[in-house]
């Protein structure tokens, strides 16, 4: 972060090589092989049920792929077992798409959890971590809420919280301004580019909101699931003003499907 | 450990924070910070950060608990030659924000927890009552009208919670009837009255233990699922579904579960009686008493008021069950533990319940 330390020199953050995945004989998506460098943003897009929550979960090494390999700085998320799979996955913090909170725990023992599990600080110190995560997602004010009683957004930014309380630097976010209003959404845009700018985080985020992918990606990669590959990739102002093929046009410029028919 | 604190500078106390302070180092380091800033609180601190090579998110709560203290102005802490970045990051915080945690909730005495508590059994009481008129204005309309109950989903119900729980409620009440006539065959062995055995075998299955040890096997069962699918649904916002579609979840989720447990229980207890009866007599065989002896007997003991009696009871308990385990399942929270506590509590209310009823017919039966 302050100084990139010299051993660790260009090799990419996540590095997805071949990838097949599926779920029983239906495939999702075929050869698929793309990499994340360090202390970059990269946004995953494609439309709803293309696969992207899916592939976040093999990247965390959640599913086995079907063929391929997936490195988690440079090594093998695929073939590492038990605990040195674990510890790979400690590299990554994650927020599901559901937010995924522990029901029985309130939003600040949620946001503790990781440091209960894996650190000797004081109730004290980890309560002080939890509530500054909690700031950074404006969610301070509900830190004794149970996650029953939180709404959609809520979860989402509580899930962030806690998903970067073991100080992975690698975040994984599975739409995380989906349901956030435009200001709350500008906020968590800015929290995350500051986290890249002043930690060097990594972020892979899966979104469609588009002023965010704008905001914050350096790079996007987009699934297609009739092909079943990725059919773009590249900055994000790029695609949408020079991508060739034409649904990648019509996503960016967020045009309806007969705005495809006539540039057909 | 990468803090090293040495008091030789002028007045002023000096450490230094090196190398990384992540999740995983932070705890030693962060403690002997602090306890340098507690033992020197009338001292500057000089905290040298020109060595720290990365700190993540409780790196920079270190950082920040360390500035945000309370000290007197000249007593301050400053951190020196920190990276501008990890600066903007700390400076990010507002310390008023992170004021000491509130005091523990008020200490709850015992005489107001059992208020509280009878409280909610009140407001608790109040409910069921409330939803029972409903059930039986549901239930009414059902009899009367064609086409509000749909005896398919009725049919389901019935063989999830009748036909499916046969296996054990005929063992729980074999067992049942080998129990009783064993133990009471001893003690009317002494006595030379062997054979009333067989009365009160028969007395006590049909009357009690049939429709009794069904009835708990039903709400375990049945109770539990019936309030944790009610829940589910309810946590799902199914039921909100419901209602807006204009219907009544009373109709359409209740009424098919309340006929089915007040058709079911009843039959289910026919199978415990049997079985039970048959294994009172296998005892008594050992007791010298052959089969038939025991079923003249029988015949003459128990009538066939005590076996309708049985099976009123075991209806009620159908119904009492179902209601209880649907209203715990409309009463749920939020939350997939809500769930959870729903199904618990319907089946200790249920049981409860149960027993409760029980005594109320034994009364106004004897
Ligand atoms: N556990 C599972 N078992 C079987 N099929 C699954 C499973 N999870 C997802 N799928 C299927 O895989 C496909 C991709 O699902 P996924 O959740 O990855 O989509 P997504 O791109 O994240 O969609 P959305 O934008 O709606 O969140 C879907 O068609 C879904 O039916
Ligand atoms: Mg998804």
């Amino acid at each position: 972060m302050t100084e990139p330390s010299s051993g660790t020199t260009q090799m990419s953050a996540v590095s997805v090589r071949g990838l097949r995945m599926g779920y029983g004989s239906r495939v999702l998506l075929d050869d698929a092989s793309f990499d994340v460098a360090r202390g970059e943003i990269m946004v995953i897009l494609g439309g709803s049920g293309c696969g992207k929550s899916s592939l976040m979960k093999h990247m965390i090494g959640l599913y086995q792929p079907m063929a391929g390999d997936i490195l988690i700085d440079g090594e093998s998320i695929v073939q590492a077992r038990g605990e040195a799979k674990a510890a790979l996955q400690r590299k990554m913090g994650v927020m599901y798409q559901s937010g995924a909170l522990f029901g029985s725990l309130n939003v600040l023992e949620n946001v503790r959890f990781p440091l209960d599990q894996f650190t000797d600080l004081s109730l004290e110190q980890k309560n002080l971590t939890a509530r500054m995560l909690l700031e950074q997602v404006e969610m301070a004010y509900a830190e004794g809420l149970m996650p029953g009683e939180l709404s959609g957004g809520m979860l989402k930014r509580a899930g962030i919280a806690r998903a970067m309380a073991l100080g992975a630097d690698i975040l994984m976010l599975d739409e995380p301004s989906a349901g956030l209003d435009p200001i709350t959404a500008a906020n968590l845009d800015r929290t995350i580019l500051s986290l890249r700018e002043n930690l060097g985080f990594t972020f892979v985020v899966v979104t469609h909101e588009l002023q965010s992918i704008f905001n914050i990606a350096d790079r996007a990669i987009m699934l297609d699931p009739v092909s079943r590959s990725i059919i773009a990739r590249g900055k994000p102002s790029e695609l949408r003003d020079h991508a060739t093929d034409a649904r990648v046009r019509q996503f960016f410029n967020r045009q309806p499907d007969a705005a495809l028919e006539q540039a057909a | 450990m990468s803090a090293t604190a040495d008091a030789a500078g002028p007045g002023a106390v000096r450490f230094a924070l090196e190398g990384r302070i992540t999740a995983g180092t932070a705890a030693p380091i962060w403690k002997s910070a602090t306890d340098t800033l507690v033992s020197h609180p009338n001292r500057p601190i000089v905290v040298d950060a020109s060595k720290l090579e990365y700190v993540d998110d409780v790196g920079i709560a270190l950082l920040f608990d360390l500035t945000r203290r309370e000290r007197p102005p000249e007593a301050k802490v400053e951190i020196r030659d920190l990276a501008p970045n990890l600066a903007t990051l700390i400076g990010a915080y507002d310390p008023k924000k992170f004021v000491p945690p509130a005091p523990e909730r008020a200490h709850v005495g015992i005489i107001e927890q059992i208020g509280r508590a009878t409280e909610r059994q009140i407001e608790y009481a109040q409910q069921m009552l409330g939803f029972l008129g409903n059930c039986f204005k549901a239930m009414g309309l059902a009899l009367t009208r064609r086409g509000v109950l749909r005896w398919g989903e009725v049919l389901d119900v019935a063989t999830e919670a009748g036909a499916n729980a046969v296996p054990i409620v005929l063992l729980i009440g074999f067992l049942m009837g080998v129990i009783i006539a064993f133990e009471i065959g001893l003690v009317a062995q002494q006595f030379g009255a062997v054979i009333f055995v067989v009365n009160g075998v028969g007395v006590a299955m049909l009357r009690e233990l049939g429709p009794l040890m069904t009835a708990i096997v039903f709400a375990g069962r049945t109770g539990a699922a019936f309030a944790a699918q009610i829940g589910t649904q309810k946590v799902n916002e199914e039921v909100n579904a419901i209602h807006t579609f204009g219907l009544d979840p009373v109709h359409f989720l209740v009424l098919p579960r309340l006929v089915a447990a007040t058709l079911v229980l009843p039959v289910l207890a026919v199978f415990a009686d049997v079985i039970g009866l048959f294994g009172g007599a296998l005892v008594m065989v050992g007791f010298d008493i052959g089969f038939v002896q025991f079923y003249y007997q029988l015949l003459g003991a128990v009538s066939m008021t005590d076996f309708l009696l049985g099976l009123a009871k075991a209806a009620t308990f159908g119904f009492a069950l179902a209601a209880i385990g649907c209203q715990r399942g409309l009463a749920t929270g939020a939350g997939a533990t809500s769930v959870g506590l729903s199904a618990t509590s319907a089946v200790v209310t249920g049981i409860v319940v149960i027993v409760v009823i029980d005594g109320i017919f034994t009364v106004l039966t004897s």
